[in-house]
């Protein structure tokens, strides 16, 4: 038996009677953004194909057998695994038998085994100035200091979270220490360009910029969002039409204010929208 | 696009193979699911709905026309996005975006955004069945009827479920001061 689910009155249009305000706007909220939109036929078309190619067995997983003795067999598989193994095993069987002959070459110089260093004479051929004397040392030598360390030591902000560096940005934030709030969200953006915490922190460092009354800079973050996308875009287009407003482009203010209109018809910006579309020149 | 029929002929005869023309009618439902699970500007819902048409596309052997098609791909849209948003990583995204709340200076007093960010807190904390019911309900639009069948549970205790995971709703909405005339409303 096929039965359809889910076929309930929508709740776009109507807010549903047993529902609370909170829970009828939360659900129209929801529902707004399920809808369709420009480019969904292209979107769904390269989605389904990639699914497609994904779902496909693997090519070249499994090597065409041969017909050649050698390979036929496959004896030499299970080696595979081994060889690994096997170089490290004949390194170290040549490491050592270096060593050993090495030990020997010493031992036979030096006349007395304990002795803390010998002289070993200088091959033929070679000139060596006098009082130059050429010793290997038997002593242990002195534990070798790790490079890495000092490596990371160079280069300390790697090793920083984008979230940890996001939180240390506002407190400077909410210091009052601006300029350093700013220079921690641009290193946030520079390390961790990718990051969910960086694509937030454009919105905030705009509206630092337009504190400082540096709204090209503010416009430039908010563009920056915009471009990414993100849950709070409808706050970067208002923030956007905001900026414009003050650089004194009514005619892309305009654009943004529609924008954000035709996008988000409900949004908690419409109403300030629609003001200053209606206050804005050649405007309808 | 295949009309709108197609996908009702399918549920209708002998359940067939999932074909291409058929996927991407089903494609439709899917996004729109992820969307109002994840938010119609979230940065992942491309990626989700490809996860989503993968899985159907694995469990279509499973899929018995006992509904139609597109309720079936509607279900596992709807918990491939309530698995995301339960993972570590979403919920430290929303808690980054959060930490903006403190000062408000980039926030409305009011907005569907905020409200998405309630939603989707409240999914990560809640007991997966009680994320699963709350969804069906606003997002799916099933009944209360439907949601305990589809969830082989009573239907006394889908109500409980409801009735809790809107607990956990209507807190995450208190939680933020702006929504406060919300809750004062009828």
């Amino acid at each position: 038996m096929s039965r359809e689910l889910g076929r309930v009155a929508p709740i776009s249009g109507e807010v549903r009677a047993a529902g609370t305000a909170w829970e009828a706007e939360m659900q129209r909220a929801l529902l707004d953004d399920g809808q369709a939109r420009p480019g969904d036929a292209a979107l769904l078309d390269r989605l389904c194909q990639n699914v497609g190619l994904d779902l496909r067995p693997a090519p070249f997983s499994e090597p065409a057998p041969s017909t050649a003795g050698f390979s036929s067999s496959r004896w030499w598989r299970p080696l595979i695994g081994f060889a690994p193994a096997a170089a490290v095993l004949l390194l170290t069987v040549g490491a050592f038998a270096l060593g050993a002959a090495a030990s020997e070459l010493i031992h036979r110089s030096a006349p007395a085994p304990r002795a803390p260093s010998v002289t070993l004479s200088p091959p033929r051929g070679l000139a060596i100035s006098k009082g130059a004397r050429p010793s290997i040392s038997s002593e242990p030598l002195p534990p070798t200091t790790p490079l890495a360390p000092s490596l990371r030591s160079l280069r300390p902000a790697v090793q920083d979270d984008p979230e940890q560096l996001f939180a240390s940005a506002k407190r400077a934030q909410r210091a009052g220490d601006t300029a350093l709030a700013i220079s921690r969200f641009q290193r946030l953006q520079g390390l961790f360009p990718q990051s969910a915490a960086a694509q937030v922190s454009r919105l905030v460092l705009g509206s630092l910029w337009m504190q400082r009354g540096d709204p090209t800079r503010a416009l430039e973050q908010y563009q920056r969002y915009l471009a990414a996308g993100g849950v709070l875009s409808e706050e970067a287009l208002s923030d956007e039409a905001h900026a414009f407003r003050a650089l004194g482009r009514a005619s892309d203010e305009a654009r943004a204010w529609r924008t954000l209109l035709s996008r988000y018809p409900r949004s908690f910006y419409a109403e300030r929208a629609r003001q200053r579309l209606s206050a804005l020149p050649g405007s309808p | 696009m295949l009309p709108t029929s197609h996908v009702a002929e399918t549920a209708a005869g002998a359940v067939g193979a999932l074909t291409a023309p058929l996927l991407r009618e089903l494609g439709a439902s899917v996004l729109r699911v992820v969307r109002q699970v994840l938010g119609a500007a979230d940065p992942e819902v491309e990626d989700l709905t490809q996860e989503s048409l993968k899985a159907l596309v694995l469990a279509w052997p499973a899929f018995r026309g006992e509904c139609s098609p597109a309720h079936f791909a509607r279900r596992i849209a709807a918990q491939r996005c309530i698995d995301h948003i339960r993972s570590k990583r979403v919920r430290q995204t929303a808690l980054g975006q959060l930490a903006l709340d403190e000062t408000g200076e980039a926030m409305p007093p009011r907005s569907s955004t905020r409200l998405r960010e309630a939603w989707r807190r409240a999914l990560a904390d809640l007991p997966p069945e009680q994320a699963l019911s709350v969804t069906q309900r606003y997002v799916l639009g099933y009944t209360l009827e439907e949601i305990a069948a589809e969830s082989s549970a009573p239907l006394n205790t889908v109500k409980s479920r409801l009735r809790l995971a809107k607990q956990v709703l209507r807190a995450r909405v208190a939680e933020d001061p702006r929504l406060a005339d919300l809750l004062e409303a009828p």
